[in-house]
């Protein structure tokens, strides 16, 4: 009989050699008979169950193939499928046995009984599999012959028929699709409708009736481009536009989960995005420098700024699984990232290889190791912004502040070692029990505060800042008043008591000098015992103490001699002061000067401690990225933290045909480790299929309601695919090749007459594409949340268009702050014309949400929203009938109807309706609105007044002013 | 890959991971629904044609909380979920653990994780109120809970709950949303969405918290996540006007408010004959007339002045103590017979003690809290029963987490948390009652004999309300999200009559 350790020997030597000879306790297979049972039992089980995602295609889940012995030996993400040692522990039998939930194969369903067998008979018998097996290999799948992996071209431009419809090439690739279709593109739209387009296309608000009336009477032939060419000029562009952004990319202004906490100075890197759209930033700078701001060269105050887009996300400060809320942190990031630049839901192959796209898990760790070392949300300091004049200002302001400190302490100090021996003669237990005995008597210090260059050599020569006795007769460094670049020196009298030789211990981090009997006996650093002879009786003692940016000063002393161990001489137990005067209460009561020195500490703590709480103003921070140590990425089982496997280097998508990583050579005193930016650059290449077909798309998507691509996060096989694909790539490549500038591709998209077409409907087109997929027209849209309370304002007076700086606190009904866990404290209030600011600068709370932009459909803060939501429900309409700012607004509105409309009713309605309305009023309008407020008048008993107030909240009710033609 | 593989995969209820429905390539053409009748799509693929429809100008309002088929009978229409927030002491309620008694004070080994970190021992506090069997079925109360043991008969509890997260923000998010991350729709966000709402007077997801405030995270515990706003979780106030906005300001009397609606209807139905193709428009229109209708319904459905007094007192509405639950309670079920979906009632809100949260002394905390609701939630069971709603009313009562056996400091009885066994109750709904099922070791640290998670829980809700939790799916992120989560989870078949 075979000896069992022999046998385990031989097959773990030799099978490694020999691919299907088998020796072991199962021999008495013949390797035909092994090659026939893996043909007629096991692989019938692999082609139905396993071939699928573990064959030899080019999407191989999990990096496992289960095509050869040798892949199977090697094994895939997770480590080797098979464990030839001990082959009850292979990885295979593990996830096919179905014994934990994190690891099950398949995943349709666990395999029958007698499959479990065969697969563990089959390993048992040392996985024979036959060298060449040709039909293991299922289709392979030609992902990057995918639209939207292809390289980009430049497609050429359609012909078209009716080619004067063509104003530019967009027009052709339109045109050229509804004339296969038979469809003729819907008339231009009037001047009235498109001053109101694109006024609020490019600034979110509407035009004011001069704009309009000046619009209107300008029959140049360049008037339109010249309004395009001014929009795009002015401010409210980049809110307007800078607000698309930060719906991608979810900004928020707290961290969520339970104590939603404020991410300090994150409206700086509000304010960076809108700057960036108003300067037109080239694209590819701005993605650069979020990603990797503070990798670029140079690095300046924008770019650092601009890394706050790391930091936006929702982060749990009190995580129930830290390791995995770092996890949950790193894919949010990676996620978010993949969805807003790429277009590529990268997010699902987390846990396993991506079901539809060619993302394999492999992709997913390879791109969240460029972002692995960033330190969570929260934690790593705030970049310092501010100019080396602004820092000098606060550090001078922090010098004075602790210096003001530090008096109080010098004068505080003495007084409570005072009161410590009053108290002490009057009750001579009181607080004895704590300190130990000293053989040291009258012990005096002096307390220096300089910024000594070396150990003073006379201290007599130096004015103390302050001194006083010691109770406990023992030296401590607790007279010093701050830490670092002291002197103390001590004076007292020894009692020596015998003439003999005695040690003194010293072990300190600063300097001393020992003098006894005016004998300088040590100068030392670091410990040290130094031995002295001393005659019998009171010695006097001194000792100079001196530290220079020591942040952990010491000082300790003790001594011993020939019939005593070692003796303390210093100590660190601090008396609690406070507890002192409590416990003895009662004898401080009835002694009057004990009581006149407390009062006098009282004193001087409370001022202490008020300049301590007073905070040094220094607004010049940002919350930018930072990276702790660089850690390997490892990929993790079914995205489980706990179930680490293989290393991973940082990559790029495989499907995308990417180059290699290149790491940069960093400096050394680097803070970070330049990964990010090699993600950056290789982000904002024009080689990157995906970036510039992304972000042309949101473009368009925001000028006609929808993108080429509807699905804008998801150009993948999930998604939709795009209405007109050349389109997109000729798109793609213009914004390219205009150095990724937006506003050239907002002029062009403005100036086609695609863009410039009605929303009027036409029974044929309806009736072949109610879903206007080929751009037959244009598509009417409802007003944003923003629009809609920035507008509201607008139209009242009241809007105040301040940029910048914190956000602000519009006032929410009390039953809205009802709702939080923290009803008092957690909103702020802002002065009504701050309140009134546009809404890209009110405060993005997340627990806490603005109703009115709430019920509109504003962006969820939780994930990048792409799409913002269309809805239409009741309580919409309850909040513009009876909210408290709408109708706050109203009598503000026909306040301004009164006081700018002129005299007669009619006047001012027309006023009023004019701004509501972007147009002159019919009028039969003005007689609607007439007939509503006599009506009031006559039936319901309310002044004329009360009327217009009515009728102003009906004006700001209307569908023709909450919805865009 | 090819369409009949997707098809294989949406009649896989394991989950295909991040598979694919026809459904949600359908969601896709919305393109994030741009448009209001494409917010309704839903667990039929009807949805189309009703857009279709929509499209002729003509169709008034197509809510998107329109009644959808369930997808299979349901046992219970709506559900009234009562909310322990701060984590009720199972230990102390339900969880009868005679060991505890002679253990008190002792230090004993048992693992624990809360607030406080993880523990390897801890000193026992014995509970602080007696426990007797109670009704036919025998089950065990404490003497916290007299008028509940009275109910006993039609309640399932379960022992043996399990969450992920020691911590009330994120096991807040996990009761109420199936995930410790943020930003999930809610339990009652997935009921609208997979049901819509019976009543379209009144909002299908009603929430009520409690005085002294929301509880932690507020508005995120009754989000609707990644899913339009539309279904997001209504709060309802029992004083003042239910409904925020609910009432007309500046003096607006109702018939002015009338007229207003009318002129206003005249304007846009004007602006509307030139754009009959646009939906969204005659939909706004007809929104005006439900929250006008709305303004009446609501008030109507909170006002108690018809509940006859000893209906008041079952509920203990005529007692100091029990008033402020007593009225939720009492309201729930007037929501509930006005079809709406899905109820939320909030005990304790804020902070500390101001909930269940009983870290400092667990007599106090317990007392206050139990006698705030024990007669309350006795009285809506009866209530319901006795008016023949509690077969098709699930009422569910639990907290975010349970309480530690152990306690968190040196002195004192406060308890820790404790996401590692819990107990929660069913009722009513199509659920079997008199029963218990799971257990927590002898010391009720941890659930030992059939656990079940959050996500369990959850599954058994939708599955009472004739949903396939596992076929419930809203595609989000390149992902066809489920509340319970993409792997799937099984309802608790146990508890089901």
């Amino acid at each position: 009989m075979r000896h069992p350790h022999r046998s385990y020997f031989l097959a773990t030597v030799f099978l490694c050699l020999l691919a299907s000879l088998n020796i072991g306790y199962t021999d008495h297979l013949s390797d035909a008979e092994k090659i026939e049972f893996f043909n007629s039992q096991v692989k019938p089980i692999l082609q139905q169950n396993c071939f699928q995602c573990h064959g030899g295609g080019t999407e191989v889940e999990g990096g496992l193939q289960l095509t050869s012995r040798e892949k199977i030996l090697e094994g895939g993400d997770y480590g080797a499928a098979v464990s030839l040692e001990n082959p009850a522990d292979s990885f295979l039998l593990q996830m096919v046995g179905y014994g934990q939930e994190t690891a099950q194969m398949p995943p349709d369903g666990k395999l029958d009984d007698a499959s479990l067998e065969i697969l563990a008979k089959w390993i048992n018998i040392g996985l024979p599999y036959p060298v060449q097996d040709t039909d293991v290999q299922p289709e392979s799948k030609t992902a990057s012959d995918y639209w939207a992996y292809r390289p980009l071209n430049h497609p050429q431009v359609p012909s078209v028929q009716a080619s004067d419809w063509v104003s530019n090439p967009i027009d052709a690739f339109i045109l050229a699709k509804l004339e296969a279709h038979g469809l003729t593109p819907a008339a231009p739209a009037n001047k009235l409708t498109l001053i109101r387009r694109v006024y609020y296309d490019l600034t979110g608000l509407p035009p004011s009736p001069e704009a309009v009336e000046a619009f209107l009477n300008n029959t140049s032939a360049d008037a339109y481009e010249k309004l395009i060419n001014k929009l795009l000029k002015s401010p409210r562009y980049g809110e307007k536009w800078g607000r698309h952004w930060l719906d991608l990319v979810r900004y928020a202004e707290t961290n969520g989960y339970e104590n939603d906490s404020d991410k300090p100075y994150v409206w700086r890197y509000r304010d960076y995005v809108i700057n960036a759209f108003n300067k037109d930033k080239p694209y590819d700078e701005f993605i650069k420098e979020q990603l990797a701001g503070d990798e670029l060269r140079p690095v300046t105050t924008e770019t650092v700024i601009a890394t706050g887009y790391h930091k936006l996300g929702v982060w749990d400060d009190g995580p129930a699984d830290r390791k995995l809320a770092r996890y949950d942190y790193l894919d949010d990031i990676v996620s978010t990232t993949g969805q807003v630049m790429l277009g590529m839901t990268v997010g699902c192959a987390r846990c396993h290889d991506h079901k539809i796209d060619p993302i394999s898990t492999r992709d997913y760790y390879s791109l969240l190791a460029f972002f692995h070392d960033i330190t969570p949300n929260n934690r790593g300091p705030l970049a310092d912004i501010g100019t080396p004049e602004q820092q000098a200002v606060r550090d001078k302001l922090l010098a004075e502040k602790r210096l003001a400190e530090e008096k109080f302490q010098d004068e505080l100090y003495p007084i409570q070692e005072t009161i410590k021996i009053e108290l002490a003669k009057i009750h001579t237990e009181a607080i004895a029990n704590d300190i130990p005995v000293s053989p040291m008597r009258e012990l005096t210090y002096r307390s220096y505060r300089e910024t000594f260059e070396q150990f003073p050599n006379d201290f007599d020569l130096l004015e103390p800042t302050s001194e006083g006795r010691l109770f406990s007769n023992l030296f401590s460094l607790a007279p010093a008043s701050r830490k670092k670049d002291i002197g103390l020196v001590f004076e007292g009298t020894l009692q020596v008591p015998e003439e003999t030789t005695y040690t003194f211990h010293i072990n300190l981090r600063g300097a001393c000098r020992l003098i006894l009997n005016g004998y300088q006996a040590a100068e030392l650093i670091g410990a040290r015992d130094v031995e002295v002879t001393l005659t019998c009786g009171d010695v006097p003692i001194r000792l100079e103490y001196f530290n220079k940016d020591v942040d952990k000063p010491q000082l300790e002393v003790s001594w011993s001699g020939v019939d005593f161990e070692k003796q303390p001489l210093s100590t660190n137990a601090a008396v609690n002061f406070n507890e002192l005067l409590k416990t003895h209460a009662e004898l401080i009561e009835m002694n009057e000067s004990l009581k006149a020195l407390i009062d006098q500490q009282k004193e001087l703590k409370k001022q202490r401690d008020q300049r301590r709480r007073q905070r040094v103003p220094y607004e010049y921070q940002a919350l930018a990225v930072s990276e702790r140590e660089q850690t390997p990425t490892h990929i993790l089982r079914r995205g489980n933290p706990h179930l680490v496997g293989r290393e991973i280097k940082p990559a790029f998508p495989e499907i995308l045909n990417p180059p290699a990583v290149q790491m940069l050579s960093v400096p050394e005193d680097a803070k970070s480790s330049g990964k990010r930016r090699v993600f950056a650059e290789w982000m904002a290449s024009a080689e990157n299929p995906l970036t510039a077909r992304v972000m042309v798309n949101r473009i368009w998507q925001h000028h006609f309601g929808r993108g080429i691509v509807r699905s804008t996060n998801d150009f993948g096989r999930l998604g939709t695919p795009p209405t007109h694909p050349e389109l997109l790539d000729w798109l793609a490549s213009e914004f390219i090749a205009s150095g990724w500038r937006l506003k050239a591709m907002h002029k062009l998209i403005m100036t086609s007459n695609a863009y410039r077409m009605s929303a009027q409907s036409n029974p044929r087109c309806m009736q072949q594409d109610a879903n206007n997929d080929l751009f037959w027209r244009f598509d009417m849209r409802r007003l944003t949340a923003e629009e809609i309370r920035d507008t509201v304002l607008w139209i009242t007076g009241k809007l105040n268009l301040k940029m910048g700086g914190p956000s602000v606190f519009p006032e929410l009904p009390k039953e809205v702050l009802a709702t939080s866990s923290r009803p008092r404290s957690v909103w702020g209030q802002s002065p009504p014309e701050e309140a009134n600011r546009r809404s890209v600068y009110v405060k993005v709370k997340r627990s806490l949400l603005v109703p009115i932009l709430n019920q509109f459909d504003q962006a969820d803060t939780d994930s990048t929203c792409p799409v913002r939501f269309s809805t239409t429900v009741p309580t919409q309409s309850l909040t513009m009938l009876n909210g408290k700012f709408i109708n706050d607004q109203a009598i503000a509105f026909a306040n301004r109807m009164r006081w700018e409309g002129g005299v007669t009713v009619e006047d001012r309605v027309r006023f009023g309706l004019r701004l509501v309305l972007c147009r002159e009023p019919e009028p039969t309008e003005i007689q609607q609105a007439l007939t509503f407020m006599q009506e009031l008048q006559q039936h319901e008993g309310v002044s004329s007044e009360v009327a217009l107030n009515r009728f102003a909240l009906l004006a700001l009710n209307l569908n023709e002013f909450i919805f865009l033609d | 890959m090819s369409p009949q593989s997707k098809t294989k995969r949406e009649t896989n209820s394991k989950g295909g991971f991040c598979g694919q429905t026809r459904r949600e390539f359908i969601g896709n053409i919305a393109g994030g629904f741009a448009s209001l009748a494409l917010t309704g799509l839903l667990s039929t693929d009807g949805f189309l044609d009703s857009q279709a429809v929509a499209a002729d100008g003509v169709t008034p309002y197509l809510n998107p909380l329109t009644p959808k088929p369930s997808h299979f009978t349901p046992k219970a229409k709506r559900v009234i979920f009562l909310f322990m927030y701060g984590g009720p002491s199972h230990v102390d309620i339900f969880d009868y653990k005679p060991m505890l008694y002679k253990l008190n004070d002792k230090t004993v080994e048992v693992k624990t994780k809360g607030r406080g970190g993880e523990r390897s021992q801890g000193r026992i506090v014995g509970p602080k109120w007696d426990f007797k069997q109670h009704g036919e079925s025998g089950q065990w109360v404490s003497g916290l809970f007299p008028h509940l043991a009275t109910c006993v008969d039609d309640i399932a509890f379960i022992k043996s709950m399990t969450a992920d997260s020691p911590l009330h923000g994120s096991a807040m998010l996990m009761m109420n949303a199936g995930r410790i991350l943020s930003g999930h729709p809610s339990l009652g966000s997935w009921v609208n969405y997979g049901l819509g709402s019976e009543n379209e007077n009144l909002p299908g997801y009603v929430v009520m918290l409690d005085r002294t405030g929301g509880p932690i995270s507020g508005a995120k515990n009754w989000s609707s996540g990644y899913m339009p706003a539309v279904y997001q979780g209504t709060v309802f106030r029992s004083e003042g006007p239910p409904i925020l906005n609910l009432e007309p300001t500046n003096d607006m009397s109702q018939s002015q408010q009338r007229r207003l609606l009318d002129h206003l209807r005249q304007f846009n139905t004007t602006h509307l004959s030139k754009r009959t193709d646009n939906t969204d428009l005659s939909a706004r229109i007809s929104s005006y007339e439900l929250a006008y209708k709305m303004q009446a319904t609501a008030p109507e459905a909170v006002d108690l002045e018809s509940e006859p007094e000893h209906i008041k007192s079952l509920y203990g509405i005529d007692e100091k103590e029990t008033e402020e639950y007593g009225t939720k309670c009492l309201l729930a079920r007037r929501l509930v017979e006005r079809g709406v979906r899905f109820i939320q009632l909030y005990s304790g809100g804020a902070h500390n003690d101001d909930n269940w949260d009983a870290h400092g002394d667990i007599e106090r905390n317990h007392n206050k809290h139990a006698k705030a609701t024990d007669k309350p939630i006795a009285g809506l069971l009866k209530d319901l029963k006795q008016r023949g709603l509690l077969d098709e009313t699930l009422v569910v009562w639990g907290g975010e987490f349970g309480r530690q056996p152990t306690a968190e400091y040196a002195k004192g009885t406060g308890r820790d948390h404790n996401s590692y066994g819990f107990t929660m109750w069913m009722a009513g709904g199509g659920v079997k009652g008199g029963i218990s099922v799971g257990e927590t070791d002898e010391l009720g640290s941890a659930a030992v004999t059939d656990p079940f998670h959050v996500r369990h829980l959850h599954a058994t809700i939708l599955h009472q309300l004739g949903i396939d939790p596992n076929r419930l799916t809203y595609f989000h992120s390149g992902l066809d999200q489920k509340l319970v989560g993409v792997e799937g989870a099984e309802p608790i078949w146990q508890v089901m009559g």
